[in-house]
């Protein structure tokens, strides 16, 4: 490998690792229905299945696989990535809150996971109120008047169930 | 285009008994296809032989389709899960779950009197009142927090006339051996989902096997889920609480009300 590819080999590889710590390469559009009689249920909760964007379904931990199996990818995937990312900022707001897809228990493949933002872009992300899907790293967990936080340095965040899967809201620190 | 000003010519060109004979039989193969008694009747037998199960385990492979997206094209990619239900009717529930990522798993707990809900990885658990019976708990669920309960088919399908309404086709396919055991094989059909189910032959009616596939997407994603029954089952007394383990932490359920 000569010093220009491995530049923009590193290059790209850094590039893909910041943005990775923000959203994961592939987005998910939904899945299957895993019960026969949920479809009327799910009818009158949710509209247009077909054209929704995927919630994402969150894990914590697997950020740093995805970063060794996207930063395994070259420049291409560099293009894909940060087009991928605008869809993904496109359609956050497609994602409020709770829908019928969180309240699954099948639908938590690492790939389709995503850090997705519901309020506002992922840059701004500790805005108070906005919610994530994943934390960033070296948070600690911490219980204040009983009630559950995550602190990662100076922003906090309080875990809730939305459906089955975890999800964070960044909260004022607690007194 | 062309090819319906084509048809229309010849219908024009033929004479117009033929042309009438033609949509006539059109229109006999698109509602040629009624619901099969047979097939519905299949499912109200199994449905009400399973509610006189009134203890088991049972263990599920199951596959869930998910529609990745990457860039323009999308592509199914297919989820792995084991999920053990313990239930003791009509109050007792107890689901686990895991797949996916090492160490991943969800669990639901039900006594009758409260749901918890259990993940890993995070430890995190969240408990709410809940209603007297399985089946208000599938609805409760659903009304209150979007959450559906797993495997709910064990205990709705063909179980309320209004579900069976909308299945617009219904067919016996022929038998299949499923692990070991002989399963009538049916074919049902709505307007959002087409569903195949494997029920066991003989005087234990259970479901074999599963499989759905969903029409409102047009990946057309499909989940397949295959049973093991176990009707005999050993339920220890505590086998239904949930007890927090170490360092785990409770939080709350979003209420679906609350976010829409």
């Amino acid at each position: 490998m000569n010093l220009k590819n491995f530049s923009s080999t590193a290059c790209a590889a850094l590039l893909l690792a910041t943005i990775a710590s923000t959203a994961s390469a592939f987005q998910v559009r939904g899945g299957a229905q895993t019960s026969v009689n949920s479809g009327a249920w799910q009818s009158a909760h949710e509209t247009n299945v077909a054209t929704r964007q995927a919630n994402r379904t969150t894990r914590e931990g697997n950020r740093q696989d995805t970063v060794q199996q996207v930063s395994s990818n070259r420049t291409n995937a560099a293009t894909n990535i940060s087009n991928n990312r605008m869809n993904a900022a496109q359609n956050i707001s497609d994602n409020h809150g709770c829908c019928y897809n969180n309240g699954g228990w099948y639908n938590d493949h690492p790939v389709a996971t995503a850090a997705a933002v519901t309020t506002t872009v992922v840059a701004t992300a500790a805005i108070v109120g906005s919610i994530v899907h994943t934390l960033p790293p070296s948070c600690s967990a911490i219980s204040v008047n009983g009630v559950t936080y995550q602190q990662c340095g100076s922003t906090w965040y309080q875990p809730q169930y939305s459906g089955t899967s975890v999800q964070y809201v960044v909260v004022n620190a607690p007194h | 285009m062309t090819t319906i000003f084509a048809k229309l010519a010849l219908c024009a060109a033929v004479a117009g008994a033929l042309c009438s004979m033609v949509s006539a039989s059109a229109k006999e193969t698109a509602t040629a296809h009624k619901p099969d008694p047979a097939a519905m009747e299949a499912l109200a037998k199994m449905s009400a032989y399973m509610q006189t199960v009134k203890q088991f385990v049972l263990d599920v492979d199951s596959t869930t389709d998910q529609i990745m997206v990457d860039g323009k094209t999308a592509q199914l990619v297919q989820l792995s899960h084991t999920t053990k239900l313990t239930v003791n009717r009509p109050d007792h529930l107890k689901a686990d779950i895991s797949g996916g990522a090492p160490g991943s798993s969800r669990h639901a707990y039900f006594d009758g009197k409260h749901f918890t809900l259990y993940t890993e990885p995070g430890k995190y658990y969240a408990t709410v009142p809940a209603p007297a019976t399985i089946k208000e708990l599938i609805s409760d669920l659903g009304d209150k927090y979007g959450i559906e309960l797993p495997l709910s088919d064990i205990f709705t399908l063909g179980a309320n006339p209004d579900d069976m309404k909308r299945v617009l086709s219904a067919a016996y396919l022929g038998d299949e051996t499923i692990n070991g055991a002989t399963c009538s094989h049916y074919a049902y059909h709505e307007k959002s989902v087409d569903w195949q189910l494997w029920v066991q032959k003989g005087d234990k009616p259970l479901p074999c096997k599963l499989n759905i596939v969903t029409l409102s997407d047009k990946e057309r994603p499909q989940y397949t889920a295959i049973y093991r029954w176990n009707l005999n089952p050993e339920i220890g007394n505590g086998a239904f609480a949930f007890s927090a383990p170490e360092n785990a932490r409770e939080i709350k359920i979003v209420q679906v009300k609350d976010t829409q």
